[in-house]
């Protein structure tokens, strides 16, 4: 089982800060795209988008293949995000641990599934079907969530952690997500990275949160804090050189500020590693 | 409860406001069930209004928050979203105030949304190269009245009450504006062009039946038999000419061939 290759520190790539990437050529190692938002008929976006991956090595992250669903697959969606990945040749393509909608319906939200075996059956069945469509392993994100199921039977990170076995899958582990599913569920955020296997692991995912106090929420749209920081670097000692990138969808800084979170990024990852306490 | 019955009270419940999936929550704690859920079902709500108020920007100005918050209600209480891309589901607004009132008792505002629509339309549609004038020196003499055009695909006419475009500009540029009274009509001609950038521009009743003719297949001879309705047969040719050079300007035409 060969791991791509790392790909360094990279960003989101998010159409407000298109002028400072082509005009400026900045020091990111790789861009992300939400795969939906190139998934248009022409235009600008993806003329764009050809431009900038000249410069650079392109992931495809997409947010509405609703993997989790009992809904039939999307043929129509899965055959324009092949020919979407036929043009933009990615790295790797990912999309989350998660479902959108039932019965034609689509909810534009990352829903949260319940952590149990007939779930687990379902979910790597699914991926299986989808890679051998797209001819390629597929990278899985858990999900931040903010319901717990009665009907569980597994934490979320032994089910995670069963789907990439049995799916033969990869994994893009969203460290943020899980600081935030720590909370709002009450468990060790460090025991979740414990439990993945590294060989999984391709991608880490890094990005803002708000807290309510009594929960918090993955909105993308604040720095990233200093407790996702410190659980950053103990993914770093379990995952080593997976490729990192940071996520801002709202509240866009100066880009030069998301350059500034990226080099931090990458001074954690080169750190000589030591244990830290649980950050949840 | 079984996958697909979890799913579809989940969903339910978000679109519904029903209480059933209550009881397959646990309560974390600070928060019960149903504060949990609710985070969800307010995220949907919250989300889909959003996506009509970053499509539609000028018309959440003529409406002001409060009633483009009405809309948006109306909206996502009628038309669940179907769309696996954001991208889609606002695009039906227009056609959603023209047939529901207080919407459709006010033509300016379902104007402004078919205007914006068609801009966003413009921003996305499919490429296709545009030809310069030159290519009609490829054709004999003797077959351009039979000249047919194809046009690229973001290319679209729209008739609006008169001033749709004259307060879209003023709105974007943060200019006050007074909303159009007049019964008239405008047609705009709105194409994707240089850099990308859709475009577009008022054009007048005879280029309007021009470019109307020819994009629904007219040969030239038709579209001068059209113009000669209105105008002397000699005007009408002119006039033609003028307009056919006018489009390959703007990159408008992408193919030529006889009928």
């Amino acid at each position: 089982m060969q791991k791509p290759s790392p790909l360094g520190f990279g960003l989101g790539l998010r159409p407000i800060y298109y002028p400072d990437i082509l005009e400026q050529k900045p020091p990111v190692d790789w861009f992300e795209i939400i795969s939906e938002n190139f998934m248009v008929p022409g235009g600008r976006p993806l003329s764009l988008l050809d431009a900038i991956r000249t410069d650079y090595p392109i992931v495809m992250h997409g947010v509405s293949m609703s993997i989790g669903s009992t809904a039939p697959l999307d043929h129509d969606y899965l055959s324009a995000l092949k020919a979407l990945a036929e043009r933009v040749e990615p790295a790797w393509i990912s999309d989350h641990l998660c479902w959108t909608g039932v019965h034609g319906a689509n909810l534009h939200d990352l829903l949260p599934m319940p952590y149990t075996e007939e779930a687990l059956d379902h979910v790597v069945a699914r991926i299986a079907r989808v890679q051998d469509f797209l001819g390629r392993r597929i990278a899985i994100e858990n999900v931040s969530s903010y319901v717990t199921f009665a009907s569980s039977e597994m934490d979320e990170w032994t089910f995670v952690q069963e789907v990439a076995e049995r799916a033969d899958c990869w994994l893009l582990l969203d460290v943020n997500n899980i600081f935030v599913s720590a909370f709002n569920h009450d468990f060790d955020a460090t025991a979740f990275l414990h439990a993945i296997k590294p060989d999984r692991v391709v991608q880490l995912h890094l990005a803002g949160h708000s807290d309510y106090g009594t929960h918090k929420i993955d909105t993308h749209d604040e720095p990233i804090c200093a407790k996702v920081w410190a659980l950053y670097e103990e993914a770093c000692r379990c995952f080593g050189s997976a490729s990192t990138l940071i996520e801002r969808d709202d509240n866009f800084p100066p880009f030069a500020e998301l350059v500034a979170e990226l080099d931090h990024a990458r001074d954690i990852a080169r750190k000589p590693h030591t244990a830290v306490e649980a950050v949840a | 409860m079984k996958l697909a019955a979890l799913q579809t009270a989940f969903q339910d419940a978000i679109l519904d406001e029903a209480g059933e999936i209550i009881a397959a929550i646990m309560p974390s704690r600070q928060l019960d069930s149903a504060a949990r859920f609710a985070i969800y079902a307010d995220a949907y709500r919250s989300r889909l209004a959003e996506f009509l108020a970053n499509d539609y920007p000028v018309l959440h100005l003529a409406l002001d928050d409060q009633d483009f918050g009405m809309l948006a209600a109306a909206y996502i209480d009628s038309t669940p979203s179907a769309h696996r891309n954001a991208r889609w589901y606002a695009h039906a607004l227009p056609d959603f105030m023209r047939a529901h009132t207080p919407w459709c008792d006010s033509k300016i505002f379902a104007d402004l949304a078919l205007f914006e629509r068609a801009l966003s339309d413009a921003f996305d549609a499919a490429d296709a190269p545009s030809l310069d004038a030159t290519a009609l020196g490829s054709i004999a003499p003797d077959e351009q009245p039979r000249l047919c055009f194809a046009f690229t695909p973001s290319v679209a006419l729209l008739t609006l009450q008169q001033g749709t475009a004259a307060y879209y500009e003023a709105a974007i540029e943060n200019q006050a504006a007074s909303l159009p009274e007049t019964a008239g009509e405008e047609t705009l001609l709105i194409w994707r062009g240089a850099v990308q950038q859709p475009f577009y521009r008022i054009v007048e009743e005879d280029e309007a039946l021009a470019l109307a003719a020819a994009t629904s297949g007219a040969s030239l001879e038709e579209i001068c038999g059209l113009l000669s309705l209105r105008n002397e047969a000699e005007t009408a040719a002119s006039q033609a000419a003028a307009f056919l050079l006018h489009w390959f300007a703007d990159g408008l035409v992408a193919g030529l061939s006889c009928r």
